[in-house]
């Protein structure tokens, strides 16, 4: 029953900043996602080591089960699921970040049952790069709040159609995390992209509005 | 008031038997040795009603548990942001020897930490002391038998699920459970009860064991008590047991008894899993490890939306029952205002099905019928209308149904897990799951597409005249009621 249900009315002050930047519309969407990105940075580093170690537990799992027709079987995804929910829960921390790992984890296991192709060897990267995906829309992208009054008077639809140009950078951001922290197994050297210079077009009247 | 809010995480919660006078209970904090003590009373005297001579033991071992588990949950708070709270609850009981064993012990464990987010350990002693009074009462006359057990919250689920059921089946009898620790929603669920036992005569049956805390206001509670429902099912399962039956049947409409998440910020323990498909499963599995028996806890409405429920009720459109009920989840008490704020979700989920089954909403809502608090009162409804949309963007594109289910499991991938763990407990193949599922949220979204520009008009036209129209409302019904 929709009972007590809790509804997140605003977005921390953790990501006002990147949110704020956003209404402005000025900056450019590569040096938007960038803040966005060392926001989660920052907040994944503190945070994350949990589902980090989880994430190696449960593509472990999963890879055993990797071959011939085995995530067909509803049966034996059935079992999977309820492993990872008993791997998951054996662990502790903050309940929070295990239902993002949770939810990252099944999400890897409907794509395996519904036909995605994996090697074994890229589980991990997949369950936590979706991890750092949840976790973003959950802290940002979808606890925006449902308003029309943004700041800077920005409507609902424009700030999301903003958000939509920043995804390839954010995408090749949470990759360039995940993979990090898999090759390293902890969170201590993730870096953001490259910074994309403009080149400097000597032709180029900076004055012309 | 002693707050809770702080990072200390170990509790011992230490029982002394559940007598007539109830029972203290200590709350231990481990890290600062704090040691707290508060009563907990169940006014149980309703469970005379039974077939059963003698009071079975293990039945009063369920209740003491059930009691047991409310205390624990609401005296300790899980910040979602915090490692979790460990609970390790010690409570005497009479069969140690059936709640120790340890596939018991795991599934109530696991259940609790799935409706709850906690980590729970018990430990079970020997009850030294004598039972209850109603323990020792040996029955000379029984009740009469009844065809189904229901929990009977005062809600408009309950009443439009038990409507239901009365007119389908015009020979049975309904034996109605009722719980909690507020005064008023005990009084809605006994003056619902005498509305519907004038229209179905020697129908009904109610019971009611209310559960109460004794001078505890110097702790602070868990407000979400997100074990409320265990707690309720487990003492609708003894109430079952004691009238003879080996199922509890719960009505809730499976929008509400899912309860998907409105936006992805909302995580795990965000929406409550009081009535979820896997909750009655594993309370019914715990019921069945405890009296050794097959028992199961069945919700008949799963799949129908909270307006199809009401098709009964909407048949019979002249009586009026439905604007008895209470839906809200934080009831206002302001003089002069109506309670029922209209605007959580569970009011705004309301709202949808009256207008839906077309049956005219006679509640008073403070939005739109009283003056409006300060906050959004569009927060609930707008997200939950971002839900619909959701739901309508992942049903669309394609008419079959494996395409429709790929697309609503990538966007909710727990659905594969009530699909998969619950379709036995339904009788039914997973693709036939998956099909009612899949018309369940399509009916959703069609209700919605009718309803919404109505109900969004009362979250706009929040003015002064509909004040009026409630106060003279009120006056006209004083009037009324004085001739």
């Amino acid at each position: 029953m929709p009972d007590g249900d809790r509804v997140h009315r605003h977005l921390g002050g953790f990501y006002q900043k990147p949110y704020k930047m956003l209404c402005e519309g000025v900056t450019r969407p590569e040096d938007c996602a960038r803040m966005l990105l060392g926001k989660l940075k920052r907040d994944l580093q503190q945070i994350a080591i949990r589902p980090l170690l989880l994430s190696r537990k449960i593509a472990d799992l999963l890879s055993q089960k990797i071959g011939p027709l085995e995530f067909s079987n509803d049966l034996a995804s059935a079992g999977i699921s309820r492993q990872i929910d008993e791997l998951i829960r054996q662990v502790d921390g903050p309940s929070r970040e295990k239902e993002l790992i949770s939810r990252a984890s099944k999400t890897v296991l409907n794509d395996l049952r519904h036909g995605r192709e994996m090697d074994a060897s890229n589980v991990q990267l997949a369950i936590f790069y979706q991890y750092i995906r949840e976790k973003y829309e959950a802290d940002f992208k979808e606890r925006i709040p449902l308003s029309n009054d943004h700041h800077n008077g920005v409507s609902h639809s424009e700030l999301m159609r903003r958000l939509g140009v920043l995804e390839p950078y954010l995408d090749f951001g949470f990759h360039k995390f995940a993979q990090t922290a898999i090759n390293d197994q902890n969170l201590d050297n993730l870096r953001l992209p490259r910074q994309v210079r403009r080149e400097i077009n000597l032709d180029e009247d900076l004055l012309a509005g | 008031m002693k707050s809770l809010g702080r990072q200390k995480l170990e509790y011992c919660l230490h029982f002394d038997p559940l007598q007539d006078n109830g029972s203290i209970v200590r709350r231990i904090d481990r890290a600062t040795g704090e040691d707290d003590r508060v009563r907990v009373k169940i006014y149980d005297r309703d469970f005379k009603h039974r077939i059963q001579q003698e009071y079975p033991t293990i039945i009063a071992d369920v209740i003491d548990l059930a009691v047991a588990i409310h205390a624990s949950d609401r005296l300790t708070i899980q910040d979602p942001h915090q490692p979790q709270i460990q609970l390790k609850v010690v409570l005497p009981v009479r069969h140690p020897e059936i709640l120790n064993k340890t596939t018991l012990n795991q599934q109530l464990c696991q259940l609790l930490y799935w409706a709850t987010g906690k980590q729970w350990v018990f430990e079970f002693e020997r009850r030294r002391q004598p039972g209850r009074s109603i323990e020792n009462q040996l029955l000379l006359c029984f009740s009469d038998p009844v065809d189904e057990v229901s929990l009977w919250s005062g809600g408009l689920d309950a009443l439009a699920g038990l409507y239901d059921r009365l007119k389908q089946s015009p020979a049975k009898s309904f034996a109605l459970f009722g719980s909690g620790s507020n005064d008023k929603t005990l009084k809605k669920q006994q003056d619902v009860f005498y509305s519907l036992q004038d229209l179905f005569p020697n129908r009904l049956d109610l019971c009611r064991i209310p559960i109460r805390f004794d001078q505890s206001n110097h702790l602070e509670k868990d407000p979400f008590c997100r074990a409320r429902g265990i707690v309720f099912m487990l003492l609708g399962s003894a109430y079952s047991y004691l009238r003879g039956l080996r199922v509890l049947h719960v009505y809730e409409n499976g929008i509400g008894a899912i309860n998907l998440p409105y936006r992805k910020s909302a995580v795990g323990l965000d929406h409550s899993r009081s009535v979820h498909p896997e909750t009655l499963r594993g309370v019914g599995l715990l019921m069945t490890e405890l009296i050794g028996d097959n028992f199961k806890v069945h919700n008949p409405f799963l799949f129908h939306t909270k307006a199809e429920m009401m098709k009964s009720l909407a048949e019979d459109a002249r009586i009026d029952l439905a604007s008895q009920t209470s839906s809200c989840d934080s009831p206002h008490r302001k003089p002069r205002q109506p309670t029922q704020c209209g605007y959580c979700s569970s009011c705004v989920l309301r709202k949808q099905a009256l207008a839906a089954s077309h049956l005219e909403d006679k509640t008073h809502y403070i939005v739109p019928h009283g003056n409006p608090p300060v906050e959004d009162i569009r927060l609930f409804l707008k997200n939950m209308l971002e839900q619909v949309a959701t739901l309508r963007e992942r049903l669309k594109p394609s008419n079959k149904e494996v395409d429709q289910w790929r697309a609503l499991s990538q966007r909710f991938p727990e659905l594969n897990d009530i699909v998969d763990r619950t379709h036995t407990e339904e009788n039914i193949t997973l693709l036939q799951m998956k099909h009612q599922l899949i018309r369940l949220f399509q009916s959703y979204v069609s209700e919605w597409d009718l309803v919404e520009p109505s109900l969004s008009d009362q979250f706009e036209c929040n003015d002064n005249s509909s004040v009026f129209d409630h106060e003279s409302q009120l006056s006209i019904r004083k009037g009324l009621l004085s001739l």
